[in-house]
């Protein structure tokens, strides 16, 4: 697991959720846990795209049951899923240059 | 018809962001301009402004809610707040079906624009925050309000640029007297202050460009006027029946006796000396008046050439010799425009104005305008005792608005 991406990820959590960092632990659950909706999925989402420039959830007019599946894991998952789900994504972006 | 009265009163302003020192600033001339300090205003052609001082969402807010509202909002949450306390209600006696809620805005989202719009065009990326829309739309601060109060009956948002307050407060008479609710939240809030909005305000060529003395920057009825000041602000009122508030024994601050509501069918931005004493005398019929009863008008007194100058005529044709008679304040010397809030920071002002019989100055007014040779009460304010007063709120697109209130 990176450390940067980590970092990132539960202080974008603690900042769009309002939670205390410390409360954004690798095991709580999104929605369960830190009270998540579909709202601050989305907001999480814009913000791992202007940090990393990557679509955490896919366009829905493209592929509107690939959209919601990623949206039912995410909402499923925990902090440690979703810093996964990042770390996947930005290794696969291509790379700039 | 049922009475409608006034039991609470919440105020965010560029002169204070509790009741007594709002009051305190203004009863002693204190200017609420200055130089912009809230963003970088270095390359705007206009940077003055009355902004909010000191203001910190976090005593109002969880911080969740504070990043997911603009400021407008922000303010209404602690206006609404401090007009609850002050009518004696508890948060309880709110929630519910008997509750509403209706503000005034006149220009919604400009900061959430000049964010996201100007995050597009800086990174030609067509990515925006999921929640600018529900941040910007006009009726976010009443959603916001009717969500932290529980208030369930009718919530809505009135949008008549400097007059959206004025409408909002008419509006929340009219719920009260046909029996829809017990209790309206109503008043106006503004926060529109950002780079893009203070640009497209200078292109108007009606703001004040007088850097050299910003505090001094706004003179409204003065010779030497220079052009209004933009601000931002909010006051929120608890509105309900008087015999519920004799009932409670609820503090009372006024009672609304009629509001005069007209249009110009005119000119966009131009005033018209008819429309707007059409409205004061509407007012005044409404209130059961005669010109002579009225003790005291807050002007809408923006500090524009025409402005002034149809304002004064129009105070004249409605109100006739007593226009002459009466003192008549220009608040916005101090305060800035606060556009749709304006109303009702002037309605805040001319209630605390009754109970302290005490009328705030026209600061600034060192050289009147021949042209408006009425008692604008200059540089000092003066012990007067109003039991009757007209608040004028007259806006672009020709929407003209004068509310009656009387001390019970």
């Amino acid at each position: 697991m990176s450390t940067d991406v980590s970092d990132f990820v539960r202080t974008l959590l603690a900042d769009v959720l309002g939670c205390p960092h410390d409360a954004v632990t690798v095991d709580a659950r999104l929605v369960d846990d830190l009270g998540c909706d579909s709202l601050g999925l989305f907001e999480l989402a814009f913000g791992l795209n202007q940090k990393y420039g990557i679509e955490l959830i896919p366009d829905e007019n493209e592929d509107k049951q690939l959209a919601w599946n990623v949206i039912g894991q995410l909402s499923s998952g925990t902090v440690s899923d979703l810093i996964a789900v990042v770390e996947k994504a930005v290794e696969e972006m291509p790379a700039h240059g | 018809m049922a009475d409608v009265v006034i039991t609470g009163i919440g105020v965010v302003t560029p002169l204070g962001n509790d009741l007594s020192t709002f009051w305190e600033n203004l009863s002693k001339g204190q200017p609420g301009i200055r130089l912009i300090e809230g963003f970088d205003a270095s390359d705007l052609p206009c940077r003055i402004a009355a902004e909010v001082r000191g203001f910190r969402p976090e005593d109002h807010l969880p911080v969740r809610r504070i990043r997911d509202m603009d400021r407008p909002a922000h303010f209404a949450i602690a206006a609404s707040r401090m007009a609850i306390e002050q009518a004696r209600l508890n948060a309880p006696d709110l929630a519910g079906p008997q509750s509403g809620v209706v503000l005034g805005i006149g220009a919604p989202g400009f900061r959430v624009f000049q964010e996201e719009y100007g995050r597009v065009f800086r990174t030609g990326r067509q990515v925006m925050r999921p929640l600018a829309v529900p941040m910007s739309m006009a009726n976010a601060p009443v959603a916001e309000v009717s969500r932290e109060w529980g208030c369930r009956g009718p919530a809505m948002a009135v949008s008549t640029a400097c007059s959206s307050a004025m409408h909002s407060l008419h509006t929340a008479m009219q719920w009260l007297r046909t029996g829809l609710v017990d209790y309206v939240l109503a008043g106006g809030t503004e926060a529109p202050l950002s780079p893009g909005f203070m640009t497209a305000w200078s292109s108007l060529r009606a703001l004040s460009m007088d850097h050299g003395q910003p505090h001094a920057a706004c003179r409204p009825f003065s010779a030497d006027r220079t052009g209004t000041v933009l601000g931002e602000a909010c006051a929120i009122f608890v509105l309900e029946r008087m015999e519920q508030a004799m009932h409670r024994d609820a503090p009372i601050w006024g009672r609304i006796d009629g509001v005069g509501l007209t249009a110009d069918a005119g000119h966009i931005t131009q005033p018209d000396v008819d429309g707007e004493a059409r409205a004061m005398s509407q007012a005044i019929r409404m209130a059961g008046w005669d010109p002579m009863d009225v003790d005291y008008v807050s002007a809408h007194g923006t500090g524009t050439l025409l402005s002034d100058r149809a304002e004064t005529e129009a105070l004249k044709q409605a109100l006739g010799t007593r226009a002459t008679q009466i003192p008549i304040t220009g608040l916005k010397a101090m305060l800035g425009h606060s556009l749709g809030a304006s109303g009702a920071v002037a309605l805040a002002a001319t209630l605390l104005a009754m109970k302290n019989e005490f009328v705030p100055p026209t600061i600034n007014l060192r050289q009147p305008d021949p042209a408006c040779d009425l008692d604008f009460v200059p540089q000092s304010g003066r012990a007067h005792s109003i039991r009757r007063a007209l608040v004028n709120a007259f806006a672009f697109g020709g929407n003209n608005v004068s509310l009656a209130v009387s001390q019970v």
